[in-house]
Protein backbone atom coordinates (compact mmCIF):
# COMPACT_ATOMS: atom_id res chain seq x y z
CA UNK A 1 0.00 0.00 0.00
CA UNK A 2 1.46 3.28 -1.41
CA UNK A 3 1.38 6.81 1.36
CA UNK A 4 -1.29 9.04 1.51
CA UNK A 5 -3.49 6.44 -0.06
CA UNK A 6 -6.63 5.75 1.25
CA UNK A 7 -6.37 1.89 2.73
CA UNK A 8 -9.10 -0.30 1.54
CA UNK A 9 -7.42 -3.06 3.18
CA UNK A 10 -8.07 -1.59 6.87
CA UNK A 11 -11.48 -0.47 5.40
CA UNK A 12 -12.62 -4.46 4.39
CA UNK A 13 -10.94 -5.80 7.49
CA UNK A 14 -13.17 -3.33 9.93
CA UNK A 15 -16.55 -4.16 7.67
CA UNK A 16 -15.25 -7.45 8.15
CA UNK A 17 -15.27 -7.34 11.69
CA UNK A 18 -18.02 -5.62 12.35
CA UNK A 19 -20.41 -8.09 9.95
CA UNK A 20 -18.91 -10.54 11.87
CA UNK A 21 -20.29 -9.11 15.15
CA UNK A 22 -23.81 -8.17 13.47
CA UNK A 23 -24.39 -11.88 12.44
CA UNK A 24 -23.55 -12.70 16.34
CA UNK A 25 -25.73 -10.56 17.64
CA UNK A 26 -28.49 -11.48 15.26
CA UNK A 27 -27.96 -15.13 16.07
CA UNK A 28 -27.40 -14.88 19.98
CA UNK A 29 -28.59 -11.56 20.88
CA UNK A 30 -30.79 -12.11 23.95
CA UNK A 31 -32.45 -9.16 26.26
CA UNK A 32 -33.78 -9.33 29.75
CA UNK A 33 -37.50 -9.84 28.31
CA UNK A 34 -38.08 -11.27 24.76
CA UNK A 35 -40.30 -9.88 22.17
CA UNK A 36 -43.37 -12.43 21.35
CA UNK A 37 -41.48 -13.02 17.50
CA UNK A 38 -37.98 -13.76 19.72
CA UNK A 39 -39.94 -15.92 22.16
CA UNK A 40 -40.75 -18.00 18.80
CA UNK A 41 -37.71 -17.79 17.08
CA UNK A 42 -36.33 -20.07 20.16
CA UNK A 43 -38.85 -22.03 19.24
CA UNK A 44 -40.30 -21.67 22.74
CA UNK A 45 -44.43 -20.90 22.96
CA UNK A 46 -45.18 -17.26 24.46
CA UNK A 47 -48.22 -17.97 26.45
CA UNK A 48 -47.53 -17.93 30.09
CA UNK A 49 -44.26 -15.62 29.44
CA UNK A 50 -43.52 -12.33 30.01
CA UNK A 51 -42.82 -10.32 26.92
CA UNK A 52 -42.14 -6.95 25.98
CA UNK A 53 -43.93 -4.86 23.28
CA UNK A 54 -41.47 -1.50 22.57
CA UNK A 55 -41.42 -0.72 19.18
CA UNK A 56 -44.16 1.05 17.10
CA UNK A 57 -46.82 -0.54 19.30
CA UNK A 58 -49.65 1.38 18.40
CA UNK A 59 -53.69 1.77 20.20
CA UNK A 60 -56.19 0.81 17.87
CA UNK A 61 -59.57 0.75 20.04
CA UNK A 62 -60.00 2.12 23.69
CA UNK A 63 -62.06 -1.09 25.87
CA UNK A 64 -63.02 -0.24 29.53
CA UNK A 65 -60.35 -2.21 31.04
CA UNK A 66 -57.24 -2.02 28.34
CA UNK A 67 -57.31 -1.46 24.70
CA UNK A 68 -56.15 -3.35 21.33
CA UNK A 69 -52.76 -2.77 19.92
CA UNK A 70 -51.16 -3.89 16.60
CA UNK A 71 -47.79 -3.96 16.22
CA UNK A 72 -46.94 -4.56 12.46
CA UNK A 73 -49.44 -6.81 11.26
CA UNK A 74 -50.39 -8.42 14.02
CA UNK A 75 -53.25 -7.22 16.52
CA UNK A 76 -53.68 -8.04 20.35
CA UNK A 77 -55.92 -7.24 23.62
CA UNK A 78 -54.21 -5.80 25.78
CA UNK A 79 -55.83 -6.23 29.62
CA UNK A 80 -54.89 -4.04 32.70
CA UNK A 81 -53.21 -5.89 35.87
CA UNK A 82 -53.95 -5.23 39.62
CA UNK A 83 -50.75 -3.99 39.53
CA UNK A 84 -51.15 -1.17 37.03
CA UNK A 85 -54.87 -0.22 37.73
CA UNK A 86 -53.78 3.19 39.37
CA UNK A 87 -51.52 3.74 36.25
CA UNK A 88 -54.48 3.01 33.84
CA UNK A 89 -56.67 5.20 35.57
CA UNK A 90 -54.75 8.24 35.62
CA UNK A 91 -53.73 7.66 31.82
CA UNK A 92 -56.67 6.35 29.86
CA UNK A 93 -58.25 9.58 29.86
CA UNK A 94 -55.67 11.23 27.52
CA UNK A 95 -55.08 8.00 25.96
CA UNK A 96 -56.62 8.00 22.22
CA UNK A 97 -56.50 5.33 19.11
CA UNK A 98 -53.25 6.06 17.23
CA UNK A 99 -51.11 6.87 20.14
CA UNK A 100 -47.82 5.08 20.80
CA UNK A 101 -47.28 2.63 23.92
CA UNK A 102 -44.50 0.31 25.41
CA UNK A 103 -45.53 -2.80 27.59
CA UNK A 104 -43.86 -5.03 29.45
CA UNK A 105 -47.14 -7.94 30.02
CA UNK A 106 -47.95 -11.59 30.56
CA UNK A 107 -48.78 -13.33 27.47
CA UNK A 108 -52.33 -15.28 28.61
CA UNK A 109 -53.15 -16.40 25.05
CA UNK A 110 -52.73 -16.18 21.90
CA UNK A 111 -53.29 -12.13 21.02
CA UNK A 112 -54.83 -11.83 24.30
CA UNK A 113 -51.84 -10.10 26.99
CA UNK A 114 -52.18 -8.50 30.53
CA UNK A 115 -50.34 -5.81 31.02
CA UNK A 116 -47.65 -5.64 33.91
CA UNK A 117 -46.15 -2.09 33.07
CA UNK A 118 -46.74 0.10 30.02
CA UNK A 119 -46.30 3.83 28.94
CA UNK A 120 -47.93 6.17 26.66
CA UNK A 121 -45.44 7.80 24.19
CA UNK A 122 -47.22 10.91 23.90
CA UNK A 123 -45.52 13.09 21.03
CA UNK A 124 -43.94 10.23 19.42
CA UNK A 125 -45.19 10.92 15.74
CA UNK A 126 -43.68 14.67 16.27
CA UNK A 127 -40.39 13.45 17.36
CA UNK A 128 -40.68 11.56 14.14
CA UNK A 129 -41.21 14.75 11.99
CA UNK A 130 -39.04 16.92 14.05
CA UNK A 131 -36.02 14.34 13.81
CA UNK A 132 -36.71 14.08 10.05
CA UNK A 133 -36.45 17.90 10.11
CA UNK A 134 -33.50 17.75 11.93
CA UNK A 135 -31.60 15.41 9.16
CA UNK A 136 -32.35 17.49 6.69
CA UNK A 137 -31.07 20.82 8.57
CA UNK A 138 -28.25 18.82 9.77
CA UNK A 139 -27.40 17.47 5.86
CA UNK A 140 -27.96 21.43 5.01
CA UNK A 141 -25.03 22.54 7.38
CA UNK A 142 -22.44 19.40 6.72
CA UNK A 143 -22.83 20.42 3.02
CA UNK A 144 -21.99 23.99 3.43
CA UNK A 145 -19.22 23.06 5.72
CA UNK A 146 -17.83 20.28 3.31
CA UNK A 147 -18.04 22.64 0.55
CA UNK A 148 -16.20 25.64 2.47
CA UNK A 149 -13.54 22.69 2.69
CA UNK A 150 -13.33 22.36 6.11
CA UNK A 151 -12.41 18.37 5.40
CA UNK A 152 -10.60 17.31 8.63
CA UNK B 1 -33.06 8.10 20.85
CA UNK B 2 -34.08 11.51 22.37
CA UNK B 3 -35.34 13.17 19.17
CA UNK B 4 -32.69 14.06 16.63
CA UNK B 5 -32.70 17.92 17.41
CA UNK B 6 -31.23 17.11 20.67
CA UNK B 7 -28.52 15.35 18.91
CA UNK B 8 -28.00 18.07 15.90
CA UNK B 9 -27.98 20.75 18.51
CA UNK B 10 -25.37 19.63 20.83
CA UNK B 11 -23.07 18.20 18.09
CA UNK B 12 -23.43 21.50 16.19
CA UNK B 13 -23.08 23.24 19.21
CA UNK B 14 -19.51 21.65 20.50
CA UNK B 15 -18.44 21.39 16.80
CA UNK B 16 -18.75 24.71 16.34
CA UNK B 17 -17.49 25.49 20.36
CA UNK B 18 -14.66 23.49 20.28
CA UNK B 19 -13.73 23.93 16.37
CA UNK B 20 -13.70 20.71 15.60
CA UNK B 21 -14.58 19.61 11.79
CA UNK B 22 -17.56 18.46 10.17
CA UNK B 23 -17.31 14.90 11.22
CA UNK B 24 -17.91 15.22 14.70
CA UNK B 25 -21.54 16.50 13.56
CA UNK B 26 -21.87 13.38 11.83
CA UNK B 27 -20.32 11.06 14.41
CA UNK B 28 -23.23 12.60 16.99
CA UNK B 29 -26.23 11.36 14.41
CA UNK B 30 -24.07 8.64 13.09
CA UNK B 31 -25.44 5.99 15.38
CA UNK B 32 -29.40 6.65 14.43
CA UNK B 33 -28.63 6.57 11.25
CA UNK B 34 -26.94 3.71 10.82
CA UNK B 35 -29.98 1.64 12.73
CA UNK B 36 -33.31 3.88 12.87
CA UNK B 37 -34.03 3.27 9.25
CA UNK B 38 -33.73 -0.52 9.34
CA UNK B 39 -35.81 -1.13 12.66
CA UNK B 40 -38.90 1.33 11.57
CA UNK B 41 -39.00 -0.46 8.50
CA UNK B 42 -38.41 -3.99 9.71
CA UNK B 43 -38.70 -4.14 13.60
CA UNK B 44 -37.03 -7.45 13.40
CA UNK B 45 -34.02 -6.53 12.09
CA UNK B 46 -32.91 -5.42 15.93
CA UNK B 47 -30.37 -7.44 16.61
CA UNK B 48 -28.72 -7.44 13.24
CA UNK B 49 -28.42 -3.70 13.76
CA UNK B 50 -27.84 -3.49 17.11
CA UNK B 51 -23.87 -3.35 17.17
CA UNK B 52 -23.75 -0.68 15.08
CA UNK B 53 -24.93 1.22 18.44
CA UNK B 54 -22.63 -0.29 20.75
CA UNK B 55 -19.01 1.53 21.36
CA UNK B 56 -17.35 -1.21 19.45
CA UNK B 57 -19.84 -1.38 16.47
CA UNK B 58 -18.96 2.20 16.33
CA UNK B 59 -15.43 2.25 16.96
CA UNK B 60 -14.88 -0.50 14.22
CA UNK B 61 -17.06 1.93 11.43
CA UNK B 62 -15.17 4.92 12.63
CA UNK B 63 -12.17 3.16 11.88
CA UNK B 64 -13.34 2.00 8.96
CA UNK B 65 -14.41 5.43 7.02
CA UNK B 66 -11.29 6.95 8.48
CA UNK B 67 -9.22 4.42 6.36
CA UNK B 68 -10.98 5.65 3.31
CA UNK B 69 -9.19 8.86 4.02
CA UNK B 70 -5.58 9.65 3.22
CA UNK B 71 -2.89 9.05 5.91
CA UNK B 72 -2.59 12.63 6.70
CA UNK B 73 -6.31 13.01 7.81
CA UNK B 74 -7.40 9.75 8.63
CA UNK B 75 -6.58 10.02 12.24
CA UNK B 76 -8.07 13.70 12.65
CA UNK B 77 -11.54 11.92 11.05
CA UNK B 78 -11.75 8.74 13.08
CA UNK B 79 -11.51 10.99 16.51
CA UNK B 80 -13.93 13.70 15.29
CA UNK B 81 -16.26 11.22 14.25
CA UNK B 82 -15.77 8.84 16.83
CA UNK B 83 -16.14 11.59 19.57
CA UNK B 84 -19.31 12.31 17.76
CA UNK B 85 -20.60 9.04 18.41
CA UNK B 86 -19.34 8.79 21.77
CA UNK B 87 -21.40 12.10 22.62
CA UNK B 88 -24.51 10.45 21.16
CA UNK B 89 -23.97 7.73 22.96
CA UNK B 90 -23.70 9.42 25.98
CA UNK B 91 -27.01 11.26 25.47
CA UNK B 92 -28.78 8.39 24.68
CA UNK B 93 -27.99 6.55 27.89
CA UNK B 94 -30.43 9.39 30.09
CA UNK B 95 -33.27 7.97 28.39
CA UNK B 96 -35.81 5.45 29.86
CA UNK B 97 -37.30 2.37 28.09
CA UNK B 98 -39.30 -0.39 29.57
CA UNK B 99 -37.50 -3.17 27.66
CA UNK B 100 -34.22 -3.40 25.64
CA UNK B 101 -31.82 -0.47 26.47
CA UNK B 102 -28.18 -0.13 25.22
CA UNK B 103 -26.13 -2.56 25.20
CA UNK B 104 -22.67 -0.84 25.70
CA UNK B 105 -20.63 -3.72 27.00
CA UNK B 106 -21.23 -5.93 24.06
CA UNK B 107 -19.77 -8.12 22.55
CA UNK B 108 -19.08 -8.74 25.90
CA UNK B 109 -22.15 -8.89 27.46
CA UNK B 110 -25.46 -8.78 27.28
CA UNK B 111 -26.17 -6.44 29.67
CA UNK B 112 -28.45 -3.56 28.68
CA UNK B 113 -27.31 0.31 30.42
CA UNK B 114 -29.15 3.15 30.68
CA UNK B 115 -29.97 6.05 33.58
CA UNK B 116 -33.59 6.09 33.17
CA UNK B 117 -33.86 9.66 33.63
CA UNK B 118 -36.47 10.84 30.73
CA UNK B 119 -38.65 8.95 28.19
CA UNK B 120 -37.36 9.29 24.50
CA UNK B 121 -39.95 11.68 23.72
CA UNK B 122 -39.74 14.09 26.71
CA UNK B 123 -36.71 15.73 25.08
CA UNK B 124 -39.26 17.21 22.80
CA UNK B 125 -39.79 19.74 25.97
CA UNK B 126 -36.92 21.45 25.13
CA UNK B 127 -37.72 22.06 21.61
CA UNK B 128 -38.54 26.24 22.03
CA UNK B 129 -34.95 26.30 23.83
CA UNK B 130 -33.42 24.76 21.09
CA UNK B 131 -35.04 26.33 18.57
CA UNK B 132 -33.58 29.74 20.28
CA UNK B 133 -30.42 28.55 20.09
CA UNK B 134 -30.60 27.83 16.47
CA UNK B 135 -31.71 31.52 16.12
CA UNK B 136 -28.83 33.03 18.26
CA UNK B 137 -26.37 30.43 16.34
CA UNK B 138 -27.65 31.44 12.77
CA UNK B 139 -27.71 35.38 13.77
CA UNK B 140 -24.18 35.18 15.07
CA UNK B 141 -23.02 33.74 11.87
CA UNK B 142 -24.97 35.72 9.69
CA UNK B 143 -23.26 38.86 11.73
CA UNK B 144 -19.76 37.30 11.02
CA UNK B 145 -20.17 36.63 7.65
CA UNK B 146 -21.31 40.49 7.04
CA UNK B 147 -18.00 41.37 9.17
CA UNK B 148 -16.01 39.45 7.20
CA UNK B 149 -17.65 40.58 3.99
CA UNK B 150 -17.65 44.23 4.75
ZN1 LIG C 1 -29.43 6.74 19.39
Amino acid sequence: MKDGRPSVLGFLSCLLFLGALCFYSARFGSAAVDTIPEIRAKGRSAIGQEVALTSDVKVVRLLDNGFIARQGGAQMEVTISDEVESQWNAAKHGLAVGDFVSLRAVCKQTGLLEAREFHVHKGRRLKIWVSIAALLAAAAILFVQFRKGKYA
Amino acid sequence: MPDLVTHVIAGYGLQRGFRLTPWFLIGAILPDILTRPFTIVWPGSFWWTMPLHTPVGLTLFCAAIAFLHRPGIRASVFLNLGAGAFLHVVLDLFQAHLAGSYYLFFPFSWHSVEIDLIWPETSLYLLPLWAVIGLWLAVKHFRQRMKAEG
